[in-house]
């Protein structure tokens, strides 16, 4: 077995452990499942290790799988999902310690149901093969539709069937454009085939790719999510218990992201070219939008939630912008997004064990009984706002770097976003931790414990490191960000010479093929 | 003109299995004459007649047509075809069949050998179905199957329900018939032939359209197609939960296989719009059968809706096959049908398992809530049943349709598969709506009488906590308290199979999706 199937099974290979486990020791059930994300972390930091430069994917594994539809058991990882996967198992430790006190009911199932959503986001990272990536892709919706719906709060039940249905949407629509895709391939080639690999060298005429690629859009700008189909996101993240949002956030949403960077731009590197404009205004006006209602929100997690379609509306910028600072600043701020947003989340959570509200206005001068927490508190919430020394300004300069090169006017409107953001979270702040401690229930909160401490620590840390020295990051990102660049400027430039000389090659492929005169 | 056998034993042994699940039939009604007071194990005699079947069928798996179907004048036709819905109609029959004795003796009915012996008879009349290559011989297995089915669905004499089911779907049922034998005989009227593989050179009447017409009116009669579904949701609601698994399973297989015979044997060569009319139906039931399932709070209830919308899935297959004549409609079909059988039996025997008293307690919202804690293996189970037959990956239910929409891209039909893929959508709506019951919802204590007359308000009144302090009163207990080990070696059987069937992969002698589509490819060349 490989590196990355084992971190992609090793998750489920401890569920399979906590299933077996007699019942009733609860305690034993917390640490197995810290246990088994750690060991899958130190498997992910191993990753990162013997990380070599150089383009393509590497670490690649290579199945038969069901070998009638020529779907493969394909995995590899290049300097996109690199840092994905090692986000993804530096957050999970954090959010099973973040829920240590937090969940009390059917503890072993809440870990069982984490560690496979685990497994289901690796694999989501990792695939190569469309269908694999298709299943991986689902099953990550399963736990976390249980996560909200069993755990979660009051209209927790509302929240899980939007949160499944929307996704569920997306991903069948997703699903007949892998088919129509692999069907045109194998028609041009001959060969039926799942890798995505082969895939990207599929030509697709305009007219259907657009609407391929609007299939895969979809799917993706649900997850990510950009506006407006990003109403699902508030309800799913205030009904979900922490780790479920911390995950939500921090993961999840990346899995979105992910799908345009690996998926839907360099299958259809043309068909997105030519729909540009559209997917330079919905980032914006999700930045904008999502930063005005969050500021008007007395929920803090409804504020922080609201946050995220913002700041994932910088991704999206830094993406579209498509040259190497945005996409690099995209990757960057996903990534700080993934902190910053996770880090918020247990944070709010860590509030509401304490006095079981949301309400910002419940609030008031916590800075006075609780300093370590305030601090905590401010240095993330600069983080999210971008100050500079922080990790958060890294990605928010080079997006809006590369957004000013490609799209001047929209960059320009993008960066009020940076100052509403500002608004928002520092007005809550205020609200939160400074002014008068004037409500008895505030004064004798207890600040961080060791094992909050255990899980902030890291993540400050991190925000810290990645704002001041963002070198190593970047730069085992430069040579895949740097293929699929020239991959999608290749297939943009054929496609403009096909434009002026037809026919082109595989036209006249086809027609051979199709009048069976075949020059062989 | 069909020839007059010669009996010799290689005619004999093509017709062995049939005869043995018949005579395994008598067996039952003779020992239950022999056996007195003595209990007799029914549904392991019932269960090793149906295993000799089906190691005999298997032997014929790739034998080629030999002699004696020539003998039979094409009324039998044992290949592939046959031999693949044959051991799924037998695999089914003994997973349904499985559950059946505990059923009974909670339903406190005796005559379980009565049931079996019925049961059997029906599985022989699949058998025949599914073998038969010319339309007097399917009219009669049709029958055959359906007259045991009809007294089936009434077994439970003490309810109201069931003689209702039974009743309607008798009178249907033999409306549906009739209409099958017209076509038969306006068929046989314009060709002056019934055998199938002649019928495809006969020249083409509109006596023979109509008759073709009337003929597969009857089938979708038989598959439960709208607008011929009424009968469904009745039928299957008010037969005994084991029937039910019964008929929403083999019946179908074994309808649907005659159908693609049918199909590919002459109906798709004439000049119809055989292909438009297919996918138009296909949508309709599937459209039908979803947005009905949607508003059901009675578990059969909403799973024979569930399986209208299924059948209309199946036809998006059929509707392929017809319009391109490749066989990856077919194949697609019957890895379908593979799929359903598992994911159908295993929910339905999740019923069973369930329900109190044998047919209480299925308003799902209410009377299962918070079940997954007392039963958290059938909690798992149902949820990944209810995935599968969501099409959620990773089951098979999600492999099954992935094929059958791949040929119906194929096949060059889009929009029947948006249709679909928004059918789908909805189905997961009130699939989910189970999980949520047995998971999301807190536990009910029961107290009959008092709960039944508080109507909506009790939900309220007797959720949470203080639930649990209410003075608790003594109900049936469902039968997943008591000792139901077979009921429950069944859930995890379908509960493997429909997992392994949507990710499994060759492992030695364990067949995973790849080889079983080889199987199903290898039985859909029997039709070219």
């Amino acid at each position: 077995m490989g590196l990355l199937s084992s971190i992609v099974f090793l998750p489920t290979v401890f569920a399979l452990a906590l299933l077996l486990m007699p019942r009733g020791n609860d305690r034993a059930v917390r640490v197995l499942a810290l246990v088994g994300m750690l060991v899958d972390f130190a498997a992910a930091l191993v990753l990162l290790a013997r990380f070599g430069t150089g383009s393509g994917m590497q670490f690649v594994e290579r199945v038969p799988w069901i070998e009638h539809f020529g779907i493969e058991y394909h995995l590899g990882v290049d300097g996109i999902s690199l840092w994905l996967v090692v986000l993804t198992g530096f957050i999970a430790p954090l959010a099973v310690l973040g829920s240590w006190k937090g969940i009390s009911e059917r503890v072993r199932e809440f870990h069982v149901l984490l560690l496979l959503l685990q497994t289901g986001m690796m694999g989501v990272f990792m695939s190569l093969d469309l269908f694999l990536f298709y299943i991986f892709w689902e099953i990550t919706l399963i736990p976390m539709y249980f996560l909200v719906g069993i755990w979660g709060h009051e209209r927790r039940l509302y929240a899980a069937i939007k949160f499944f249905v929307y996704t569920m949407a997306g991903s069948l629509l997703m699903l007949v454009a892998i088919l129509a895709l692999v069907l045109q391939h194998q028609q041009q080639t001959g060969e039926y085939t799942f890798n995505v690999l082969r895939l990207y060298e599929t030509h697709v005429p305009q007219s259907q790719a657009l609407w391929y690629f609007g299939a895969f859009a979809v799917a993706f700008a649900i997850k990510v999510p950009m506006w407006p189909l990003h109403t699902w996101l508030p309800d799913a993240h205030v009904e979900a218990p922490t780790a479920g949002s911390v995950i939500l956030a921090a993961i999840l949403l990346k899995m979105g992201c992910y799908g345009f960077l690996r998926f839907a731009i360099p299958l259809f590197p043309e068909a997105a070219m030519a729909i540009l404009p559209v997917l330079f205004i919905l980032p914006v006006v999700g930045i904008v939008y999502g930063a005005l209602v969050a500021m008007v929100q007395p929920d803090l997690k409804k504020l922080v939630a609201y946050s995220s379609v913002s700041h994932l509306g910088f991704v999206m910028l830094g993406l579209f912008a498509f040259n190497r600072q945005g996409l690099e600043g995209a990757l960057y701020q996903m990534i700080n997004h993934g902190l910053s947003t996770g880090a918020l989340f247990l944070m709010v959570g860590m509030l509401y064990e304490r006095r079981h509200t949301r309400q910002i206005a419940a609030f008031g001068g916590l800075a006075q009984s609780m300093p370590v927490y305030s601090t905590v508190f401010v240095i993330v919430m600069l983080s999210s706002i971008g100050l500079p020394g922080l990790n958060g300004f890294v990605g928010e300069f080079l997006i809006l770097l590369g957004a000013f090169h490609e799209a001047r006017p929209y960059a320009i409107v993008a960066t009020t976003g940076v100052i509403l953001g500002a608004v928002y979270m520092l007005w809550a702040t205020q609200r939160v931790l400074f002014g008068k401690l004037d409500k008895d229930e505030n004064r004798n909160l207890p600040d961080l414990g060791r094992r909050e401490l255990a899980v902030l620590v890291p993540l400050v840390v991190m925000i810290l490191v990645m704002g001041v020295y963002p070198k190593p990051f970047l730069s085992r990102m430069h040579d895949a960000v740097g293929d699929l660049m020239a991959h999608v400027e290749s297939r943009v430039e054929n496609q403009r010479r096909a434009d002026l000389a037809p026919p082109a090659p595989w036209d006249v492929a086809r027609q051979v093929d199709a009048t069976g005169k075949g020059a062989r | 003109m069909i020839t007059v056998p010669a009996w010799n034993s290689e005619v004999w042994m093509l017709l062995a299995p049939m005869v043995v699940v018949c005579l395994t039939a008598v067996l039952q009604l003779t020992l239950d004459l022999m056996a007195g007071e003595r209990r007799v194990p029914s549904a392991w005699i019932s269960i090793g007649g149906l295993a000799i079947a089906g190691v005999l069928v298997l032997g014929r798996w790739e034998a080629p047509l030999g002699q004696a179907e020539r003998a039979l004048g094409g009324a039998i036709r044992i290949d592939n075809l046959t031999v693949f819905l044959t051991v799924l109609i037998l695999g089914g029959a003994a997973l349904a069949l499985a559950t059946a004795d505990g059923y009974l003796d909670q339903a406190k009915r005796g005559q379980r050998p009565e049931f079996h012996a019925l049961a059997l008879f029906a599985v022989t009349g699949m058998m025949l179905l599914v073998a038969a290559g010319e339309l007097m011989t399917l009219f009669l297995a049709l029958e055959l199957l359906s007259f045991p089915t009809y007294v089936l669905c009434a077994f439970r004499r003490d309810q109201l329900k069931s003689s209702e089911s039974a009743l309607k779907y008798f009178v249907l049922g033999s409306f549906a018939s009739s209409i099958f034998l017209y076509g038969v005989a306006l068929i046989w009227g314009s060709t002056g032939t019934t055998v199938i593989s002649s019928l495809a050179a006969a020249p083409e009447s509109s006596l023979l359209h109509l008759g073709t017409l009337l003929l597969v009116v009857g089938f979708l009669f038989k598959i439960g197609a709208a607008p011929f579904h009424m009968w469904v949701p009745d039928v299957y609601e008010g037969a005994p939960t084991p029937v039910t698994a019964f008929m929403a399973t083999t019946v179908k297989v074994a309808a649907f296989g005659a159908f693609i015979r049918v199909l590919v044997g002459f109906v798709v060569t004439q000049s119809m719009p055989t292909a438009t009319a297919l996918a138009v139906i296909a949508g309709l039931t599937m459209i039908v059968g979803n947005l009905s399932a949607l508003t059901q709070d009675n578990i059969k209830r909403m799973l024979a809706f569930s399986s209208v919308a299924h059948a209309g899935y199946m036809l998006v297959g059929l509707a392929a096959v017809a319009r391109s004549g490749w066989d990856t409609g077919a194949v697609a079909v019957l890895y379908y049908l593979a799929a359903y059988v598992f994911m159908n039996i295993g929910a339905f025997t999740v019923v069973t398992l369930l329900s109190r008293s044998a047919e209480g307690e299925l308003q799902f919202d209410r009377d299962w809530s918070g079940s997954a804690r007392r039963y958290p293996f059938l909690g798992i189970a149902m949820t990944i049943f209810m995935l599968g037959l969501g099409g959620i990956p990773p089951t098979a239910g999600f492999f099954g349709k992935y094929s059958l929409f791949k040929a119906a891209i194929d096949a060059g039909m889009m929009p029947l598969v948006l249709v679909a893929i928004l059918n789908s959508l909805v189905s997961v709506y009130y699939y989910l709506r189970v999980v949520v019951a047995m998971y999301m919802r807190t536990e009910r204590t029961v107290i009959p009488g008092v709960l039944e007359s508080l109507a909506p308000a009790r939900a309220h009144v007797l959720q949470g906590p203080g639930a649990m302090a209410a003075e608790e009163m003594v109900a049936p207990p469902r039968m997943a308290d008591g000792r139901a080990w077979m009921a429950n070696a069944v859930v995890a059987i379908c509960l493997f199979a429909t997992l392994w069937l949507g990710i499994g992969a060759n492992l030695g002698a364990l067949p995973g999706v790849s080889r079983v589509i080889d199987w199903a490819e290898l039985a859909a060349s029997a039709l070219r």
